[in-house]
């Protein structure tokens, strides 16, 4: 089995990289693919927490490469899936004490045993985010409608293209409502700018407070609207030809001077 | 506040959203700063105007990314044709 390693990188902090890690790798178990998420932010670690693991954790990243235990003891099964597994940052150690190379190496280790090995970049474009490419075949780039987060999107996605590994991008917390009145950019709008194929939408949905609150990804949720923006964009990564969601659904003229009506 | 532009209307501030983007992301994709960039247009209707007639207030330079290149693109109208003596005397040399 050849596995795929995919780095989720965003350039900006906060647009929602550990979320997205840990529902994209939740909604491809739950197509009954075997997927590790693997944390990249030594020093930092959120994802353990992201998916309700924090209390589990024994050894990590760090460990495994520098042969304190093996892979095994380190990767952690997720409760919600039995496909689903975690291996977990360090959260003592710097970013520095591993290389490129000794990442590249374990992921691709990895890939002879999972369908999806999906690595959590940290935030910025320093030795943490190169370290999360070493052994990606593929990127997805989190960015939400904003000037700051599109910037710092096009300089990663410029860095991605030098080391030619294949991008695209999921365009995270839109608010249908504010691209209606003008006061965000549209979906079209980022991808004109940033020249990248999309790959996922995500509406900006309270259930991520929620599920972040209580350690439960939101694909777990059937109500929740991000939850299932997330099982579409990994239908997409299988290969399934799935239409972007829609801003503009039940957004005839009628039902617009209906809402400005009501909101008036 | 109820104007036919609330309803109809798509120019809250994403316009400026877009506008300063495109001009951020001209500084951050050719590494240049603005007085730079000033300086290359400048050299770049010195040499378009050797050979056409151009509308020199309009030039419009732009960093634009396809299927993982980057592309400089001049946008520059043109009023004129060639200048046929210049034209000449650059393809003598």
């Amino acid at each position: 089995m050849a596995g795929r390693a995919i780095v989720i990188t965003s350039g900006k902090g906060g647009v929602g990289k550990t979320t997205t890690t840990a529902n994209l790798g939740a909604a491809l178990a739950l197509k009954g693919k075997r997927v590790l998420v693997v944390d990249g932010d030594i020093g930092l670690r959120n994802l353990d927490v992201i998916m309700g693991l924090e209390n589990r954790i024994v050894f990590n990243l760090v460990d495994v490469i520098k042969g304190v235990c093996k892979p095994q003891q380190a990767i952690i099964k997720s409760k919600k899936s039995n496909n689903l597994f975690l291996l977990p940052a360090s959260q003592t150690d710097d970013k520095d004490v591993v290389t490129e190379k000794e990442v590249a190496d374990l992921i691709n280790k990895f890939k002879a045993e999972f369908d999806f090995v999906l690595i959590d970049s940290p935030a910025g474009i320093e030795r943490g985010f190169r370290n999360s490419c070493a052994g990606a075949d593929e990127a997805l780039l989190v960015t939400t409608p904003e000037v700051a987060a599109i910037r710092d999107a096009d300089r990663v996605i410029g860095l991605l293209n030098a080391q030619g590994i294949e991008t695209r991008l999921i365009l995270n917390r839109v608010d249908r409502d504010m691209v209606r009145r003008g006061d965000m950019l549209s979906p079209n709008d980022v991808i004109e700018i940033l020249g990248v194929e999309q790959i996922g939408l995500v509406i900006r949905d309270e259930q991520i407070v929620v599920s972040a609150n209580t350690g439960e990804p939101v694909v777990f949720n059937p109500a929740s609207a991000a939850g299932r923006s997330f099982i579409r964009v990994a239908e997409r990564l299988t290969g399934a030809e799935v239409p972007m969601e829609s801003i503009t659904d039940g957004d005839g003229w009628l039902a617009r001077i209906g809402r400005r009506l009501r909101a008036a | 506040m109820f104007g036919l532009a609330r309803i109809f209307g798509k120019d809250g501030s994403k316009k400026q959203a877009k506008n300063r983007l495109q001009m951020v992301l001209v500084q951050d994709r050719s590494g240049l700063t603005p007085q730079d960039m000033d300086l290359f247009k400048k050299d770049l209707i010195g040499v378009i105007s050797k050979y056409f007639e151009t509308e020199r207030s309009h030039i419009d330079v732009e960093w634009q990314r396809e299927n993982g290149s980057t592309a400089l693109i001049v946008n520059m109208p043109v009023v004129g044709r060639i200048r046929p003596a210049v034209a000449a005397a650059a393809g003598g040399n």
